[in-house]
């Protein structure tokens, strides 16, 4: 018996615009993360092509793929995976120097409200703050494309609202191109487009309200 | 009728939980296949070396006490000048003396023209007529007892280095009266197990020390020696041997004791048992680091076990798992893991240990030789390897039964003491950039990690720095006592007083360049404080042909009427430069008193050898005329390099020379016996690097399992893999500077012990760590960070990013 081979993804043909905040959607399995991992270049697909703001990335190297994840991306994900032996502001500041931005880490933190908290470790701050934190981290790059892999995933709901709107808030005033995962349908009105995923394939596009997250209560 | 036991639903459940725990230990086992691999084997090689030494040590007791007990050897025994052959009757009277002997010896030469070797040192002893020696009993290899004066025993390793056979021919010499005789067999002596003619004589060359067991009558016949004995030999009850040695002691004081003994300070058993006392302070030494070692990597691995597990955890305690069930689980992991290491390592100790005593035994020419699997120890072996992985499996196991399950099932840990010391950390590197502050703060961030990480390397430091120094103390004790003190090609033993202008006269023949006459004998040497024993020696005032250096590091000048100490004698005597101390020839009696006072000259620097020197006169005049022939007259010779064979032949022709022996033959003897050193020095070197090997890729793994997630998402973020690669390498690097900074340190000190274990009055080892050793240490350290580094660089390169960005920490 030979191996089974599983497509994560089939038969995928997008075009986002740039500056829009997209929803992926849909259940587990249905390929949303594969989508956003080959967006931000952590993956390579097997088949067809991923542009970004021109960039082919499916011809890049490893250190290719590097500098457009430095230069490009910015990163959230859902177990905010921050360094634990750094604090708050060494966290952001750690990819600030990556970028050049090191004068920007004090006022990202500040962002998101946590200019207080910036000596804390992670394990002192709560998983909201760890998420705001990543959201900083992510942030004080200006990255022109910006991942979010369910941010709320670790998070009550009523600190996953309030990240989310730090997130929308944010990014729309810096006129950020965002493509965050959820399993939660409620948010979909969140954003400017709404995909939605099943089993591999996009089985529907649709135009979100782009409700600011506390509308969606 | 009868009733069905119920079944209990409660038992069943427990069976399968429990059928279940045991299959979840064998799947984790399994998925960390390599690490489980790494630390079985580290407790495999502890295990192995700790059976491979002791058991051979222990076969190799049982081989000597087989030989001790078959010969009868000697529980007391008395050496005198002379003494009536009657004495041996009263010493058979002292309470517990189950039986003894009186025995005539004398010491000469052994000419054998033709041979290697044209005339040797011959040790003449008599024994009785129609039945053999009741105490120190021969044990024949070939041939057969002596049943007439014509024939001879030859003492098996001289006759096997000469190439003598039963059947030929030996002509033996005692004071230029020569005699020949037939061999008619080799034997064993348990005396001569390890072949030294005495007490002082710390090192002879093989074949050319020889033992010639010939009929007692005809001893004192040739030797002129009467109804005298010199020796008396005694079997004692068990654990009598002291109270019939002071008897025997008290008996022959007033013929000449020269030295007295229990079987245990005889001197070949004595060097024998040194010998074995070093197999069985290697056989703990070196275990104990390794199992220690492995400890505390099984004590890593396990603690990062887990904490990978921390959530399954945490569901099995929900679940309904107890504690206990909790805690037995991880502890049998760690048995389990050591015991898999231990099995392999008990076969291979065997093998090891058989390897071993075969080598003694061929080295030694033992009459037997024994293999046999020593129970006791394989149980200890198992046993501790059984404890060093409960001991290490102990602790990680307490944490994971006592984790709250709420808490665990989130993934976390709760250390508030942890988070106290990053704390502290963030304070104190906030001067360095962010980037450099991870591997920073990353040696901190386990304790346990860092721990095992800072006691492996430096363990494993440890054994490269002892391995080195052995080599070296060892290298130098050697150079010092060939090369820097003999500036001399041939040494010659006289076979009379006066004979020395033999060697006078050869300096002047071509070839020759320079004689210097030396003359020996054994003294008591006494103080205030305390007394010793050692071999005076006379040298010409101005020679230059043996160098012997003083503790201030200046060649040492002979003068009438003072004597140089060995430093360790001098310390135990409390004498300085200036001190006077009384000398008396060791078999000096009422009735031969011959003793002198002598001021303390300085002390010596010696490493190898246990001799007091003086002026050749002064010790000749004073002490050795009048003992002869208990005394020993003989000459350092320089010659022309291409003409030391030609003086070497010339000198064993002449019936004026007992013995010759040339500085090249000793250093031959030397490097052959230093073969197995260097194989020793070989394979602790590689257990050395082993184990510091073992605990820095050991603590990069796990260091690179635990943050795989936070690793994939510094290069997500658009870090490189080279930089993500080189976090984890200098963290790597910085453990191993730690684990340098204590282990080098505790390599000197360790050394210092090591060779402290081996000070004997014969041997003084000096515990000397050049700077290269502490230099290639850092170097075998660095390359195995480096080695670590780059297999974890190149497994960080293929980590799927993706899947890492999400992994539980």
């Amino acid at each position: 018996m030979g191996d089974v081979t599983v497509d994560a993804l089939r038969g995928v043909d997008l075009d986002l615009p740039a500056g829009c905040f997209v929803m992926l959607l849909g259940p587990s399995g249905s390929g949303k993360t594969t989508l956003l991992n080959l967006a931000g270049g952590l993956d390579t697909p097997t088949r067809g092509e991923v542009i970004v703001f021109g960039q082919r990335l499916s011809g890049m190297n490893e250190e290719q793929l590097t500098r457009y994840r430095r230069e490009t991306v910015g990163f959230i994900f859902q177990m905010f995976n921050l360094v634990p032996t750094l604090t708050a502001l060494e966290n952001v500041r750690l990819v600030a120097q990556l970028v050049g931005n090191d004068p920007l880490s004090q006022g990202a933190l500040a962002d998101v409200g946590l200019e207080h908290q910036a000596d804390q470790l992670p394990a002192q701050l709560s998983g909201g703050e760890q998420q705001r934190v990543a959201i900083a981290r992510a942030l004080v790059k200006q990255p022109r494309l910006l991942l979010a892999d369910e941010p709320t995933g670790s998070v009550d709901f009523e600190t996953g609202i309030e990240v989310l709107s730090l997130l929308w808030e944010e990014t729309r005033r810096r006129d950020m191109t965002v493509i965050m995962v959820t399993h939660d349908t409620n948010l979909a009105s969140m954003g400017d487009l709404a995909i939605r995923l099943h089993s591999g394939e996009v089985v529907e596009v649709s135009e979100g309200a782009a409700l600011h997250p506390r509308e969606l209560q | 009728m009868r009733r069905s036991t119920p079944v209990n639903s409660n038992d069943v459940a427990r069976q399968i939980v429990g059928t279940m725990l045991w299959r979840k230990l064998w799947a984790d086992t399994r998925a960390l296949a390599g690490q489980t691999i790494a630390l079985a084997v580290l407790i495999g090689l502890g295990v192995l070396l700790f059976i491979g030494l002791y058991e051979a040590y222990q076969n190799l007791t049982l081989v000597y006490n087989r030989i001790y007990d078959s010969t009868r050897f000697a529980d007391a025994s008395v050496l005198l000048e002379s003494a009536p052959a009657s004495l041996v009757d009263t010493a058979r009277t002292i309470p517990h003396v189950r039986a003894a002997i009186g025995r005539v010896v004398r010491d000469g030469a052994i000419i054998q023209p033709g041979r290697k070797r044209e005339r040797v040192l011959g040790r003449f002893i008599g024994v009785p007529r129609g039945h053999r020696p009741q105490v120190n009993d021969l044990w024949i290899l070939d041939g057969g007892y002596v049943s007439n004066t014509e024939e001879a025993v030859l003492e098996h390793q001289f006759a096997r280095d000469n190439d003598y056979e039963v059947g030929d021919r030996i002509k033996c010499s005692y004071q230029s009266r020569e005699r020949e005789f037939t061999v008619v067999g080799l034997a064993a002596s348990p005396e001569y197990v390890y072949p030294v003619p005495s007490k002082h004589t710390m090192f002879v060359a093989r074949g050319i020390f020889g033992v010639v067991f010939i009929l007692e009558d005809r001893v004192r016949e040739w030797c002129g020696v009467g109804p005298q004995i010199n020796e008396i030999h005694c079997l004692t009850d068990p654990g009598y041997e002291h109270q019939v040695l002071e008897k025997l002691e008290g008996l022959t004081r007033s013929y000449g004791l020269e030295f007295a003994y229990v079987q245990d300070e005889q001197p070949s058993k004595r060097l024998l048992d040194m010998d074995q006392q070093g197999f069985a302070q290697l056989s703990v030494f070196f275990p104990i680091l390794f199992l220690t070692s492995a400890g505390l990597s099984l004590y890593g691995a396990l603690t990062r076990i887990v904490r990978l597990q921390v959530t399954v955890i945490g569901t099995l305690r929900a679940c309904g798992f107890g504690r206990q069930q909790i805690l037995v689980q991880y502890v049998m992991q760690g048995v389990l893991v050591a015991l898999g290491g231990a099995v392999p390592g008990v076969a291979l100790g065997h093998l090891l240990a058989v390897g071993m005593n075969r080598l003694y035994a061929d080295a030694l020419h033992l009459p037997v030789a024994s293999a046999v699997p020593q129970w006791g120890t394989i149980l200890t072996g198992l046993a501790l390897a059984a404890g060093t992985g409960l001991a290490a499996a102990y602790l990680p196991a307490r944490l994971a039964a006592n984790l709250l399950p709420a808490v665990a099932m989130r993934g976390e840990v709760e250390s508030g003491r942890r988070l106290q010391a990053q704390r502290l950390l963030v304070k104190w590197t906030r001067l360095v950039r962010v980037v450099y502050r991870i591997p920073l703060r990353g040696i901190f961030r386990r304790a346990s990690r860092t721990l095992f990480a800072v006691a492996g390397i430096a363990g494993g430091a440890s054994i490269i720095i002892t391995t080195f120094g052995t080599y070296i103390s060892t290298m130098d004790a050697i150079d010092e006592y060939i090369t820097d003190s003999r500036k001399y090609h041939i040494d010659l033993q006289f076979a009379r007083p006066g004979a020395g202008v033999l060697a006078q006269a050869a300096s002047g023949l071509p070839g020759g360049r320079a004689a210097s006459l030396t003359v020996s004998v054994p003294v008591r040497i006494r103080s205030s404080w305390g007394s010793g024993e050692l071999i005076l020696t006379g040298l010409e005032r101005g020679q230059k042909l043996l160098r012997v250096n003083t503790v201030s590091g200046r060649p040492m000048t002979v003068e009438p009427g003072k004597v140089w100490l060995p430093k360790q004698l001098g310390h135990q005597l409390h004498v300085e430069a200036g001190d006077p101390v009384r000398m008396e020839w060791v078999k000096a009696s009422r009735r031969r008193r011959l003793r002198t006072t002598m001021q303390v000259a300085g002390l010596l620097d010696v490493a190898m050898g246990n001799s007091a020197y003086g002026e050749f006169h002064d010790v000749r005049r004073t002490l050795a005329d009048q003992a002869w022939p208990y005394s020993s007259y003989g000459a350092n010779f320089e010659c022309d390099p291409t003409t030391v064979d030609g003086f070497k032949h010339r000198f064993e022709r002449s019936d004026d020379v007992m013995l010759v022996s040339t500085t090249a033959d000793v250093i031959k003897e030397i490097n052959e016996q230093m073969a197995m050193l260097y194989v020793f020095i070989g394979v602790l070197l590689g257990f050395g690097s082993v184990l510091a090997g073992s605990a820095i890729h050991s603590v990069a793994s796990v260091s690179l399992l635990e943050r795989t997630r936070e690793l994939a998402s510094l290069r997500s973020l658009g870090f490189s893999a080279w930089t993500t690669a080189w976090l984890a390498g200098v963290e790597l690097f910085f453990l191993a500077v730690v684990g340098l900074i204590v282990g080098l340190p505790l390599g000197a000190v360790l050394n210092r012990l090591f060779m402290g274990a081996y000070q004997t009055e014969n041997m003084q080892f000096r515990a000397i760590l050049h700077w290269w050793v502490y230099l290639i240490t850092i170097i075998i350290v660095l390359v195995l960070v480096i080695f670590s580094a780059y297999i974890g660089a190149r497994r960080l390169r293929a980590i799927d990013l993706s899947q890492a960005t999400k992994a539980l920490e």
